[in-house]
């Protein structure tokens, strides 16, 4: 049994289908939009203007001030790497929901390497890292070589890793970690904490390599059609492999920026920032290139939620309100972009 | 997917909740009044013997009372005749789950107390669910054990079962719930598990001298765990700190990840806000996070219960200001104790108090921070109950 993200499957369109010499959409020499081509790409970013000037016209007193731009895009930062490490096996046609099972496990080594068994910072940090790799790379070897559905490996790899980080941490909250550490993510630069800058630049990076890079046009090639990319000489399995690899390891960075944010670690929490990242790289799909994964349209997609729960917050309303929100703003969203794409495609 | 993740926060809650509860009911009173008065100094270094001005009396001799090592244990009620009846018997434990190290505690002193008397007890888990306690009762009921206990259990998720217990004439103890009178085949025992919520007014009217603009954290999982705020801590501030403002906001399992940004927001709407008091120290991590990015983060006191360890490593390092725990193993003494005086046709308690202490900058030194420091019971001033319980089973 096996299962796979299709890019095709997902755009239901041929004739955007990368090959490794026709690059993807995001990579190919600039040709003219149609008003329709710019709406469908920027629908939701129009949404987020108007969703913010209407939060700002019912209360703006509180929205319009530096604080609600503060919590908004500086209370995030965990949320775009767990974005990233999901994103990259998405765009290799492959699924990794253990992210946040990663992210935990590594986390909670840090700390208690730290904090329980006096290891130096450096080397808590540098086998937390490299434990989220190991587990990026078992996801990789088990689904890759060994053909195990994606779905029910990393399903049953999060709930091994949530496991393992009870274990290692008693079942209790861990912590110790020095605040000098946090500096590492809570320093101000420009006025937002340098775990936001963390998250641009791997966007950026991400971006970069998905767009520009011959590596990005293979990416993309092996998640639209992965037995004709294999056809055409690309290297398949071992990009599927790196995917997750790579996912691993970003996990696993954000379990220790995050350790580091927070001072400790508490082993039952990471499950709960899953869907707020599945939500957010589903949406990132309708955002710059409908239909695609892409890191850009993620992270736009991360604090355009994050306006709406902050937004909704300060007029009051808490609670069930945050998942109306999440659920019915991924489904609005995605559904808007679909319609504009089949519109397109008709006419 | 989503089902695992709504399983997992759902567990989450169910932890927080019981973990809390659990703690609760072995952090209540028994405190020196004459205890170390180094860690006795009360919260803002008030050691004097009058009340600094603006500070409530009340409040800041439930301070000290609460800082101190408790009080060595009393007996909680009359000695148990023919106890030697029970040697031979058996009882099964059934806590809500065996995957909470705090119940897997309670349960191994169930086991060291009742082996005092010649009895033997069994656990089964609960499993968060219905289904799980439910089959633990049959199990019961099969093996013909003499006592069953419901630990955080409420009788309503298991209204069949207690029937099939009673039926087949197994004495039933339920933990942890409200004080309630019972008799000899159904029993309850309440210990004093809303007042180390409530007692966190107290150590905030101290330390503010009686002038704080609190935030409450509460959980909102269940009817009880909003009547420990509504009924037990806003009350006991309009007590002890008159002047003070409370604002409260509630948190369920299901939206822990928004506790953060919930919690920027109401100090972006209301920035004079200078402490959180959380009902249950599992929600800090987050609340620590949201206040990571929040306009006056730095300046807002955090105060919890129901800690660990790990919580008074916080309270230590700064993250947090105040933190209060009990006492597990003293809770499995008591139970088993409850269980004894069922069995022996002796009147049956209806609560009891255990050792519990709380820790702030003044006390937190006084302690050492390890696992061990919970295992040796150190953290309470060693064992003074185990001996007392033996006494009045008739044991030497």
């Amino acid at each position: 049994m096996s299962t796979s993200v299709s890019a095709a499957d997902r755009s239901g369109t041929p004739d955007q289908l990368p090959t490794p010499d026709r690059p993807t959409p995001a990579a190919r020499p600039a040709r003219r939009l149609s008003g329709g081509d710019l709406l469908r790409r920027w629908a939701v970013v129009l949404l987020w203007v108007a969703m913010a000037a209407a939060f700002a016209i019912a209360s703006p007193d509180l929205f319009l001030r530096q604080g609600t731009f503060n919590i908004i895009f500086g209370a995030n930062g965990q949320l775009v790497f767990l974005c990233m490490a999901v994103l990259a096996p998405f765009c290799v046609g492959e699924f990794d929901f253990s992210v946040a099972g990663v992210m935990g496990l590594t986390g909670v080594t840090v700390t208690v390497l730290y904090g329980e068994h006096g290891w130096s910072l450096p080397a808590a940090v540098v086998t937390a890292l490299l434990v989220g790799m190991v587990a990026g790379a078992l996801n990789g070897f088990i689904v890759v070589v060994l053909g195990v559905d994606p779905i029910i490996t990393t399903l049953g790899m999060a709930t091994a890793l949530q496991g393992a980080s009870l274990w290692a941490s008693g079942m209790s909250t861990v912590t110790g970690l020095p605040v000098s550490f946090g500096n590492v993510v809570t320093t101000k630069f420009l006025g937002m904490p340098l775990f936001f800058w963390y998250g641009v630049v791997l966007t950026l990076a991400f971006a970069y390599v998905l767009h520009v890079t011959p590596l990005g046009r293979h990416m993309a090639f092996v998640g639209a059609n992965r037995e004709v990319a294999r056809l055409a000489g690309i290297r398949v399995n071992r990009l599927r492999f790196g995917a997750f690899t790579f996912s691993g390891t970003i996990a696993g960075l954000a379990g220790v920026l995050l350790a580091a944010n927070i001072g400790g670690f508490d082993p039952t929490s990471s499950g709960i920032q899953l869907l707020p990242a599945l939500a957010a790289t589903f949406l990132g799909t309708a955002i710059l290139f409908p239909g695609r994964f892409n890191p850009l349209g993620t992270w736009i997609a991360v604090f355009f939620l994050s306006t709406g729960i902050v937004g909704l917050q300060l007029l009051g309303l808490t609670g069930w309100i945050s998942d109306v929100f999440f659920g019915g703003s991924l489904v609005v969203a995605v559904t808007v972009s679909t319609l504009l794409r089949r519109r397109k495609t008709r006419f | 997917m989503s089902a695992r993740f709504g399983h997992n926060v759902v567990v989450r809650g169910l932890i927080a909740a019981a973990c809390a509860s659990t703690l609760l009911v072995t952090a209540a009173c028994g405190n020196s009044d004459d205890g170390d008065s180094s860690s006795a100094a009360g919260a803002s270094g008030s050691s004097s013997a009058a009340a600094p001005e603006g500070v409530n009396p009340e409040a800041l001799a439930t301070v000290k009372k609460n800082l101190a090592v408790p009080a060595a244990f009393e007996a909680p009620g009359p000695a148990l005749e023919n106890v030697d009846q029970v040697k031979g018997k058996s009882i099964l434990y059934i806590p809500i789950s065996l995957q909470i190290p705090a119940f897997q505690q309670v349960s191994k002193a169930m086991e060291e107390a009742a082996g005092k008397v010649g009895m033997t007890v069994g656990s089964c888990d609960g499993k968060f669910n219905p289904a799980g306690v439910a089959a633990c009762i049959n199990q019961a009921v099969q093996q013909k054990v003499s006592a069953v206990v419901l630990d955080q259990i409420p009788l309503g998720l298991a209204a069949q079962g207690v029937d099939q217990l009673k039926q087949a004439g197994i004495a039933i103890l339920v933990g942890e719930q409200e004080a309630a009178p019972g008799d000899n085949k159904l029993a309850y025992l309440a210990t004093g598990g809303d007042r180390i919520i409530s007692e966190m007014a107290d150590w905030v009217a101290v330390d503010s001298k009686g002038k704080a603009n609190v935030l409450v954290v509460a959980q909102s999982d269940s009817p009880q765990q909003r009547a420990y705020v509504d009924e037990g801590l806003i009350p006991r501030f309009k007590k002890v700190c008159p002047d003070c403002k409370t604002e409260v906001t509630d948190v369920s399992s299901a939206q822990l990840s928004q506790l953060g940004t919930q919690v920027n927001t109401l100090l972006l709407k209301n920035p004079d806000i200078d402490y959180i008091v959380s009902e249950f120290d599992a929600n800090v991590s987050y609340i620590l996070q949201g206040l990571k990015n929040a306009p006056n983060g730095d300046k807002v006191k955090v105060v919890s219960v129901i800690g660990d360890i790990s919580s008074l490593q916080r309270v230590k390092n700064g993250q947090q200001v105040y933190d209060a725990l009990g006492n597990y193993r003293w809770a499995g003494w008591a139970l088993t104790d409850q269980v004894l005086r069922m069995l022996t046709g002796a009147k049956v308690l209806e609560s009891a108090t255990g050792p519990g202490r709380a820790f702030d900058k003044t006390n937190i030194d006084s302690v050492e921070l390890s696992d061990a420091s919970i295992e040796n019971e150190s953290l309470w001033g060693g064992d003074t109950y185990s001996k007392v319980y033996q006494q009045l089973w008739g044991l030497n």
